[in-house]
C-alpha cells in the first residue's frame, strides 16, 4: 500500500510539473517554473503542518500531565514522526537555494539583489537559509523522535518514570519549538515576498497547523475504529474534547489572521499592505478566496462546530474535520500562491495535481510509520483516565 | 480526621496515573466550611484594621488627588508634547492586565478541566474585578474633562447630535473593559450564591442573615437550582473565555493601528494576552501566599496550587520574551529605518534603563521557576512576582513612553518626566485595590467552598477503590 501511494504521489507531482510547464502564458517557462515551486511549497507546508502540529499536541500532552489525551496520543506520535521523512521533500527546495540563483520561489535568492533585500542579504542567503532549515528541521525531528522512542520503550517496560522523563523535557522542547516555527515560517513562507514582514506570521502558520492536526486526528481516529482498531480506546468524550479544539483553533485562526488584517488595514503602510493588496484589491480571483477563506475557515465552521450535539456526533464531526482540511489548503495556497504571478486555469489543474500526490505521499509515510506500532500507548498509566472521564454529568 | 494544622503537605510529587490530592489534611466537607467561614465570622484579626486604615487612607490621598486634577487640570501631570499619553495610560495597561487572572482561572481553567483551579478562583476573581476598578479610573480621568468622559457611551449627544468615533480604538476599549467588567462581575457573584447561602445559614446575627440572606438570592441548595446554576457557570465560563482574550487585544489595538514606530506591529494582540495573564498571575501568587498563610488555609491552596501558577507564570514569561525577540528581529528584518531605530532607541536610548528592567524582570526573573526549589518555596515565589510585576509595568513604560518621545521627526523629540503626582497616583491605585481586597478578605468567602467539596468528592471517590476514575466533571 504505501509503495503504491508513493507511486501515485510521484505521478502525480510529475504531473503538476508537466502541466505548470505546458500551459504558459506565451511560452514563457519562467512562469510554469515560479508556478509550480509555489504550489509544492503551498502543498508540502500543507503536509508538513500536520506533523507540526501533532508535535506540538504531543509536547503540550506530556507538559500538563494530561489524562483525556493518553489513548490518542500515539496517533499523534506517529505524525509526529513523520517530520524526518518529510524533511527529505524539501530537499529540493534546498537544491534550489543552494545551487541556483533561481527566484522562482524566494525573490531574495539572487547575486544582485536590490533595495531593501539587498539589506537582508545577511540573513536571506542560500548557505544560511539551509543552514537554518536544518536547525529547525533538527529541533522538530529530535523533539520527536525523543517523546516517539521514549513513549515505545513504555510500550514494553510500563514503566512510569518515562512519562515523568517525557514530561521534564518538554517544557524545554516547547521553547525550542516556539522559536523554531515562528522562524521556519519567516524563512520558508514569509520571505517569498522578501520586502514584507509581519511578527504575528508565525502565529499564523501554528494556528493553521494546530487545526489540521486536530482534525486529522478525529478522521484518522473514526477510520481506524471503523476498520475494528481503538474500537474501545476512542471515546465518545475523547471526539467531544478533539471536536472542542479545533472549534477553539478556527477561533484562534480568525483571531491572528483578523488581527493581522486589521493592523495592516488601519496603519495603511505601503510596504505593509502591499501583501494584501495583491490578495483583495485586484481583479485576479483571489479577492473570492479571501471571502471564501472568511467564511469557510471561520464562520461557517464556527457556526457548525458551535453545537455540542454536533461535536459529539460520529457523522457531523467527520464532515466538519473533511471541511477544515480543505479550508487549511486553501488558506495555505492563500498565503502563497498569490505571490506566483497570474494564474493560468491549467496551473489550477497542476496545483490539485500536486495536492493529491504531496497528500499520497504524506499518506504513505504515515502508514510506513504505523506498521508494527501499536496504535494506543497501552501502558502509559494515564490511559486508564483517558477511558473514563466525562464531559457531561449525566 | 480533618487537621487544621499549619504545615503544609507536600502535594507536588506527581505520580503519573494518580492524582495528586488538591485537598490536604484529611479534610471532610464540615471542615471545609468552617475552615472557610471562620474568616468572615471570627473576630476580626488584629492586622486588619492597620491594614486597612493605610490602604484606605492611600486610597482617600488617590480620591483627594483626582480632585486636585478636575480643579487644576492634567498640566499637574507630566504629560508633555510629545508624550502625551504617559502614566496614566500606562497604569491603565497595567492594571487592566492584572485583571486577567482571575477569569482566566474562573472560566478557561474550566473549561480545560483543570481542577485546582476550584481553591484559588473566587480570590482571583475578586482581585480581576478591583484591579479592572483601579484601570477604569485611568482613562476616565486621562480625557482632561472628566466630567465629560460620559461622552464615551454611545448616544448621539443632545447638542451637537454626534456620536462617539466608532472607528477609534479608544471607543473599542470602553466597550470591550466595559463587557468584560460585567461578565466578570457576574460570574464571580454567581459563583458566590451557594457560598454566600451556607453564610447565611451560619449567621448568627440578624442584620448579617439579612443581608447575606438578600445576597444569596433565595438559594436552598435544591437539586434544581443547582442544575440551573451549573448550567448557567457553563454557559458564562464559555461566553468569558473570548472575553479573557478580546479585552488585552483591544487594548493592543489602542497602539498597534497607529503608524507609530514601536507600536504598530502584528504580534501586538496575543502578546499583550499573553502578557496579562502573565502579569494578572503573578499578582494572584503575591496575594494568595500571604492570604494562605494568614487564614491558615494551606490545606486548600496548597504547594500544588501555587506551583501550578508559577508554571503559567513560567510559561507566559517565556511568550512575552519570545515576542519582543520577533519584535526586534522584525524590526531589522523589515529594514524599515523608523522600526529599527525605535528599537535601539528603547535597549540603548534615554530610556534604556526601562528596558533592560523590563528584559530581566519578565524574560529572566521567570527563568528562574525551572527550579523546582524557587517555584515550591513561598517566599521566593513572591519574590519573583513581584519583580514579573514591577517588570510588566516597565514594559507598558517602555512602549508607551519610548515610542512618543521619539518619533519620526527629531525636532519634535522629547524627554519625559512623571511629577509627584503621577507617582502618587499609581502609589494611590494600589490603595484602592488593596482597600477592596482587604474587604473581600473579610466579609465574602475567600475559597469557593461548594467547587472545593466537589474536588474533594473526586479525591475520595478515587481513594476508595476507584482508582482507575478520572475527573468528572
Amino acid at each position: 500500500m504505501p509503495a503504491v501511494l508513493v507511486a501515485v504521489g510521484a505521478v502525480c507531482l510529475l504531473l503538476s510539473v508537466g502541466l505548470c510547464f505546458l500551459n504558459t502564458h506565451e511560452g514563457n517557462r519562467a512562469e510554469g517554473v515560479q508556478f509550480f515551486m509555489h504550489s509544492y511549497l503551498t502543498n508540502y507546508m500543507y503536509c508538513l503542518s500536520f506533523g507540526l502540529g501533532a508535535l506540538f499536541f504531543v509536547l503540550v500532552q506530556f507538559l500538563c500531565r494530561a489524562g483525556w489525551s493518553a489513548s490518542v496520543r500515539r496517533l499523534a506520535e506517529i505524525m509526529a514522526s513523520t517530520l524526518p521523512l518529510m524533511a527529505i521533500l524539501f530537499l529540493p527546495i534546498i537544491v534550489m537555494v543552494l545551487m541556483t540563483n533561481s527566484v522562482s520561489l524566494y525573490e531574495w535568492n539572487t547575486d544582485k539583489p536590490e533595495g531593501l533585500i539587498a539589506a537582508k542579504k545577511g540573513f536571506l542567503n542560500g548557505p544560511f537559509f539551509a543552514v537554518r532549515s536544518l536547525v529547525y528541521f533538527l529541533v522538530f525531528i529530535g523533539s520527536a523522535y525523543f517523546v516517539y522512542s521514549n513513549s515505545r520503550r513504555q510500550d514494553e517496560s510500563g514503566d512510569a518514570k518515562i512519562t515523568l522523563k517525557i514530561q521534564a523535557f518538554s517544557g524545554p522542547l516547547i521553547m525550542l519549538y516556539a522559536l523554531a516555527i515562528s522562524f521556519a515560517s519567516f524563512d520558508w513562507v514569509m520571505s517569498i515576498d522578501a520586502d514584507w514582514y509581519s511578527t504575528i506570521f508565525g502565529v499564523i502558520i501554528f494556528a493553521g497547523s494546530m487545526l489540521a492536526f486536530f482534525s486529522l486526528l478525529a478522521i484518522s481516529c473514526m477510520l481506524l475504529q471503523r476498520n475494528g482498531k481503538l474500537v474501545k480506546y476512542v471515546t465518545v468524550e475523547n471526539y467531544h474534547d478533539i471536536a472542542k479544539f479545533m472549534f477553539g483553533f478556527v477561533m484562534f485562526w480568525a483571531y491572528v489572521s483578523f488581527s493581522q488584517y486589521l493592523l495592516y488595514w488601519y496603519g495603511d503602510i505601503p510596504e505593509e499592505t502591499i501583501w494584501y493588496q495583491i490578495r483583495i484589491n485586484t481583479d485576479n480571483g483571489w479577492p473570492y478566496i479571501a471571502v471564501i477563506l472568511l467564511f469557510c475557515h471561520f464562520v461557517i465552521p464556527f457556526l457548525g462546530l458551535l453545537s455540542r450535539h454536533v461535536r459529539r456526533h460520529r457523522t457531523g464531526l467527520f464532515f466538519w474535520a473533511c471541511w477544515l482540511l480543505i479550508a487549511h489548503w486553501i488558506d495555505l495556497s492563500f498565503l502563497i500562491l498569490p505571490n506566483a504571478g497570474p494564474v493560468e486555469s491549467m496551473f489550477l489543474v497542476g496545483h490539485l495535481l500536486g495536492f493529491i500526490g504531496m497528500v499520497s505521499i504524506f499518506l504513505a509515510m504515515l502508514l510506513l510509520k504505523s506498521i508494527n506500532v501499536p496504535l494506543v500507548a497501552v501502558r502509559d498509566p494515564r490511559v486508564p483516565e483517558a477511558l473514563s472521564y466525562h464531559n457531561i454529568i449525566v | 480526621m480533618a487537621t487544621t494544622a499549619t504545615a503544609s503537605v507536600d502535594n507536588t510529587i506527581e505520580v503519573p496515573g494518580r492524582r495528586a490530592d488538591l485537598v490536604t489534611g484529611n479534610q471532610t466537607y464540615g471542615s471545609i466550611t468552617d475552615m472557610v467561614c471562620r474568616i468572615a465570622e471570627e473576630k476580626t484579626p488584629a492586622f486588619w484594621y492597620p491594614a486597612f486604615g493605610a490602604s484606605s487612607l492611600v486610597a482617600l490621598m488617590f480620591v483627594s488627588l483626582i480632585g486636585y486634577l478636575i480643579l487644576v487640570g492634567v498640566g499637574i501631570w507630566g504629560n508633555m508634547n510629545p508624550v502625551f499619553w504617559a502614566w496614566p495610560i500606562v497604569n491603565f495597561v497595567f492594571w487592566v492586565g492584572i485583571g486577567h487572572a482571575g477569569t482566566l482561572i474562573s472560566a478557561i481553567l474550566y473549561l480545560f478541566r483543570q481542577n485546582w483551579r476550584t481553591s484559588i478562583n473566587r480570590a482571583a476573581e475578586a482581585m480581576t474585578i478591583f484591579a479592572v476598578v483601579c484601570a477604569g479610573i485611568f482613562p476616565g480621568i486621562h480625557v482632561g474633562r472628566a466630567w465629560l468622559a460620559f461622552w464615551l457611551t454611545p448616544y448621539p449627544s443632545l447638542n451637537l447630535w454626534m456620536w462617539p468615533q466608532f472607528r477609534s480604538p479608544l471607543l473599542w476599549d470602553v466597550f470591550a473593559v466595559g463587557t468584560y467588567a460585567s461578565v466578570s462581575l457576574v460570574f464571580w457573584y454567581m459563583g458566590m450564591i451557594p457560598d454566600l447561602a451556607t453564610f447565611r445559614d451560619r449567621a448568627k446575627t440578624k442584620y448579617r442573615r439579612m443581608i447575606y440572606g438578600i445576597l444569596s438570592l433565595g438559594w436552598t441548595g435544591s437539586s434544581r437550582h443547582w442544575m440551573r446554576y451549573e448550567k448557567a457557570y457553563m454557559l458564562l465560563a464559555a461566553l468569558a473565555a473570548p472575553l479573557v482574550l478580546s479585552v488585552h487585544t483591544v487594548v493592543s489595538f489602542d497602539f498597534a493601528v497607529s503608524q507609530l514606530p514601536g507600536w504598530h506591529t502584528t504580534i501586538f494582540p496575543p502578546y499583550f494576552v499573553a502578557g496579562a495573564i502573565f502579569s494578572g498571575f503573578a499578582m494572584v501568587v503575591t496575594l494568595l501566599v500571604p492570604v494562605r498563610a494568614i487564614f491558615k488555609i494551606e490545606h486548600l491552596i496548597t504547594l500544588r496550587h501555587l506551583e501550578n501558577m508559577n508554571k503559567i507564570i513560567l510559561a507566559t514569561g517565556s511568550l512575552v520574551g519570545l515576542a519582543y525577540g520577533t519584535e526586534f528581529f522584525i524590526a531589522w528584518y523589515s529594514q524599515n529605518q523608523y522600526e529599527g531605530f525605535a528599537f535601539i532607541n528603547r535597549a540603548f536610548g534615554p530610556y534604556w534603563w526601562a528596558y533592560w528592567t523590563m528584559v530581566t524582570c519578565n524574560v529572566i526573573s521567570p527563568q528562574l521557576f525551572w527550579f523546582k526549589k524557587i517555584r515550591t518555596s513561598p517566599f521566593l515565589m513572591v519574590v519573583v512576582s513581584i519583580f514579573v510585576n514591577i517588570g510588566m509595568w516597565f514594559e507598558r513604560f517602555v512602549i508607551t513612553i519610548t515610542s512618543l518621545s521619539r518619533d519620526f521627526l527629531p525636532s519634535s523629540w522629547g524627554y519625559y518626566q512623571p511629577t509627584w503626582v503621577d507617582g502618587l497616583m499609581l502609589f494611590g491605585s494600589f490603595g484602592v485595590f488593596f482597600t477592596l481586597f482587604l474587604l473581600f478578605c473579610r466579609f465574602l468567602p475567600i475559597v469557593a467552598m461548594s467547587e472545593v467539596k466537589g474536588i474533594l468528592a473526586i479525591q475520595n471517590h478515587e481513594k476508595h477503590g476507584h482508582g482507575d476514575h478520572g475527573s468528572h466533571h
